[in-house]
């Protein structure tokens, strides 16, 4: 909608406007303005009409037959002005009312007197209105010009005129009393029209604004109509615009409720044979594992009942010098590895583990493969668990030997030859993997997976590369150490051979890493030196 | 820092009914007063019933003679027309049929009244622009949204809180419970109607007087679970809001509607409709009420809820009671001071 500014108009002139307005109505009550208005408007056309019969008030032109006395009823200028319409038949001039007013008024010359000069003077006689009564008074006027006589004509004059003056006069009092209230009334009707009008008028400045706006607000009001026809045809298409466009909604909506319902189908049938693909997936690498284990096996079967002319005492030999180090090798854990406390405390974090799985597998016996100085034994034993330990290193199963510990020498492999399939719950290797070349590792890994009841579990724990410090130097604090795991890719080779539920668990941070952690220097940073410095991976047979 | 002298500027309501707007002016006045400064509730007769009555109202606010005040706030509409230096406004509503209601108000619309609302519209926007008016609050959104959309006078959202802080919770009693004036644009009507609907054995309780009374009570004179119970005290007030089930409040496009606030204070859940204006800022729908169309059906249902779900209602009227912890009368006055340069130290 176009707006219709009234920039001219400011919020104090309004106001006042206002105010007269309300005044107004305070003092007319009960009318509305357009009511007053005209109202005024027609005090206005009779006050005029009655202003006029004051000012105005003559005899019609053109009668050609006049008393005296009637001529004498008005006063002043306009009986001036009435003796020349009537005598001379023409209005007074400026000068010439400037010549008899004020003889007139001081009394030198009578009403009689002035009409009778105007009748017999130049022009009146040209004219030759009959007036009657005017020639004696005219003559009369003539005689008191005459000396001495002139005198005493005017004395008597006087004296016979006594009697009509005194009436004249009364009269004449008479006249002035009825017009003098009649003067008043009209000035006091005069007075009140104009607070009227007054009222009903803004100020004089606002009044021109006023009409303007006026015609401003007619304008706009056409201009209103006219938008608002427009207004209502744009409505009516919007309206129909609107009804096709529920229409086509609900179109969409049912379009969109079948669709949903058939990508929800398609969804649904998609999964499913995603799933079966998974699971045969598993199972065709279950079968190829399994396979590969029956080959090994008919393998060293095969081996073994071929005779080999070096065994005896090359073996004994070998496995004799193989033994040379394990002294070195027991005072070097000692010095390196920790206290026999601190390494069973650091490993009883698997202990939940070992719980766990128990469930699974039944009391089934722990196998721990290099089981150096049998801190792990000894707190299994601790806590109840069956378990069983093999080493190469003689010594160091020799002290464990005297602890107690169900401990042999010998290699792991060998071990687990002479064991049926399915026969362990629990196989761990605490830091033997990385002494490991890869072929042997996934033999191992193979190895165990063959003697572990299903559900079994594995535990190998190997120092923990992504600590910088472990990967560039700690690791290397054993000499026989070959090269550093990365957990994801043990990880990866235990799943590689048939192992589920893969879980990588960061251990052992340094003491330090705890108080710098709360220091401002980046965590981020600090955990690449102070970090977990060790892990393992624990797997299960599925 | 000798305290300020501060004129609150009221317009008190020709028929003397007493409206939410009444409350407002006390408790902001208190809220000054609170605050360290002088304040005074000034009422001046405000007249609205016909376009001479409002012409006469406008001039008294712009005639009055508040000199000796250091500040003036003003709060309802015309009082914003007063002359004062140090003039800043809290608007709770500008005069509603020459703005949002006027289609609704007028059924001809002549090119007199079109005339009427211009000039009405033109001295509002002079009037609230500075320096005339240092800074224009208003109490809520629809306001303040209405003042851009008609004259274009941007302001800032102050929501108002209560006079006093005595709402309580108590029971949740079959009732259902609206106060305030009985006015068209409170939309009782659509209640008595929605309880046609309503299957549960609810009562509404109506409280407050009004020009339309006679209207409400006619369309529910069937209807025995609709009561009337008129002008109710303070002390009564307090004591049906706290045993109600709910509070229905369905204005139409309502400028702020302290009944939101007085219910939830006393953790009644409130049902409100999606055209009642700032009512629809506080209720969050499904959370502390429900804000639903303006269906007498769609209402009943909502109602019949209430009545079914009590744990459920419960729970919404707890939520309501801690979604307006944060309106506190001492923000308001703090807000208001330094707007008039009057920072209490």
């Amino acid at each position: 909608m176009k707006k219709t500014d009234i920039p001219e108009i400011n919020i104090d002139e309004i106001m006042e406007r206002i105010r007269v307005e309300v005044e107004k109505r305070k003092s007319l009550p009960g009318d509305t303005l357009e009511e007053s208005g005209g109202a005024v408007q027609k005090n206005n056309a009779s006050s005029q009409s009655q202003v006029s019969a004051v000012v105005n008030d003559s005899l019609p032109e053109g009668s050609m037959d006049y008393g005296v006395n009637k001529l004498c009823q008005y006063h002043d200028i306009d009986f001036i002005r009435n003796a020349y319409r009537v005598i001379l038949q023409r209005e007074p001039g400026l000068d010439e009312l400037n010549v008899w007013l004020p003889r007139f008024r001081a009394g030198e010359l009578t009403k009689k007197e002035i009409l009778a000069q105007l009748r017999f003077g130049t022009e009146g006689r040209q004219k030759k209105v009959a007036i009657r009564g005017l020639l004696l008074p005219f003559l009369l006027y003539r005689s008191y010009k005459i000396p001495v006589l002139g005198k005493l004509l005017r004395i008597m004059g006087c004296i016979i005129h006594l009697p009509l003056l005194f009436r004249n006069i009364q009269g004449l009092e008479y006249a002035v009393n009825s017009r003098y209230d009649q003067l008043t009334n009209h000035i006091a009707e005069l007075k009140k029209q104009i607070q009227a009008v007054e009222s009903a008028l803004p100020q004089k400045v606002g009044w021109p604004h006023v009409s303007s706006l006026y015609k401003t607000m007619q304008v706009t009001d056409g201009r209103l109509k006219a938008t608002d026809g427009r207004l209502k045809a744009t409505d009516d298409r919007l309206k129909v615009t609107g009804d096709r466009l529920k229409e086509t909604d609900d179109r969409l909506k049912v379009t969109d409720g079948r669709l949903s319902y058939v990508i929800h189908e398609s969804l649904g049938k998609i999964n499913q044979e995603l799933t079966n693909i998974d699971r045969q997936a598993r199972d065709y690498k279950l079968n190829i594992l399994a396979q590969q284990r029956r080959l090994d096996d008919l393998l060293a079967q095969g081996r073994s009942s071929i005779p080999l002319p070096t065994e005896g005492l090359a073996g004994v030999q070998a496995t004799e010098a193989d033994h040379i180090l394990d002294a070195m090798y027991v005072s070097f854990e000692d010095r390196f590895r920790g206290t026999r406390e601190d390494i069973k405390g650091r490993q009883r974090v698997y202990l939940p583990y070992v719980e766990k799985v128990q469930e699974k597998t039944g009391t089934g016996i722990i196998l721990d493969v290099g089981c150096g100085r049998g801190e792990w034994l000894e707190l299994l034993g601790e806590y109840g668990y069956k378990a069983k330990g093999v080493d190469l290193n003689a010594m160091m199963v020799a002290q464990s030997q005297e602890l107690g510990l169900d401990v042999e020498v010998g290699d792991v492999f060998d071990y687990f030859t002479d064991m049926g399939p399915e026969s362990l719950a629990v196989v761990t290797g605490f830091h033997i993997v990385e002494h490991l070349p890869l072929k042997t590792m996934l033999a191992l890994f193979d190895q165990a997976y063959r003697v572990l009841k299903p559900g079994g579990m594995v535990i190998f724990e190997t120092p923990n590369p992504e600590n910088i410090l472990v990967g560039s130097c700690n690791f290397y604090y054993d000499p026989t150490h070959r090269n550093p795991i990365p957990p994801e890719v043990l990880r990866f080779l235990l799943e590689a051979r048939g192992y589920e539920g893969l879980e990588i668990v960061r251990l052992h941070e340094n003491r330090e890493y705890l108080e710098l952690k709360e220091s401002n220097i980046s965590e981020k940073i600090t955990s690449r030196f102070y970090g977990p410095q060790d892990y393992s991976v624990i797997g299960y047979k599925a | 820092m000798t305290s300020k002298k501060i004129a609150v500027l009221a317009v008190a309501s020709a028929s003397g009914e007493q409206g939410g707007a009444e409350n407002f002016y006390r408790a902001l006045t208190q809220a000054l007063n609170d605050a360290g400064a002088q304040a005074e509730q000034l009422n001046i007769l405000g007249d609205e019933s016909n376009y001479e009555a409002i012409e006469e109202t406008y001039l008294r606010f712009y005639d009055l003679d508040l000199s000796s005040y250091d500040g003036v706030i003003s709060t309802k509409a015309p009082a914003y027309v007063v002359r004062h230096p140090n003039h800043i406004t809290y608007l709770t509503h500008t005069i509603r049929a020459f703005y949002d209601m006027f289609d609704t108000v007028f059924s001809h619309i002549t090119p007199q009244l079109l005339q009427q609302r211009e000039l009405i519209q033109k001295l509002d926007t002079d009037a609230l622009t500075f320096p005339r008016t240092k800074k224009v609050f208003v109490i809520g959104h629809e306001v303040r949204n209405r003042l851009l959309h008609y004259i274009k006078i941007d302001s800032e959202v102050l929501h108002i809180s209560l006079m006093a802080e005595v709402f309580r919770c108590g029971q949740y009693d079959d009732y259902l419970f609206i106060p305030g004036r009985l006015h068209r644009w409170k939309r009782i009507d659509l209640l008595i109607e929605s309880m046609q609907h309503v299957k549960a054995p609810l009562k509404l309780k109506i409280a407050g007087t009004g020009q339309h009374e006679e209207e409400y009570k006619e369309l529910a004179a069937a209807d025995g679970r609709v009561e009337f119970l008129g002008r109710v005290s303070d002390e009564e007030l307090v004591n049906l809001y706290s045993n109600a089930l709910a509070v229905p409040f369905v204005p139409i496009r309502e400028d702020f509607g302290l009944v939101t606030i007085e219910a939830f204070r006393s953790g009644k859940p409130v049902l409100t409709c999606s055209d009642s204006g700032e009512p629809t800022y506080f209720v969050q729908d499904g959370d502390n009420g429900f804000v639903c169309d303006p269906d007498p059906r769609a209402i009943a249902e909502k109602l019949d809820f209430f009545y079914n779900n009590k744990k459920k209602t419960r729970e919404m009227g707890m939520y309501g009671k801690k979604s307006v912890e944060d309106l506190r009368w001492e923000n308001i006055s703090t807000k208001l001071l330094k707007a008039l340069g009057m920072d209490c130290e």
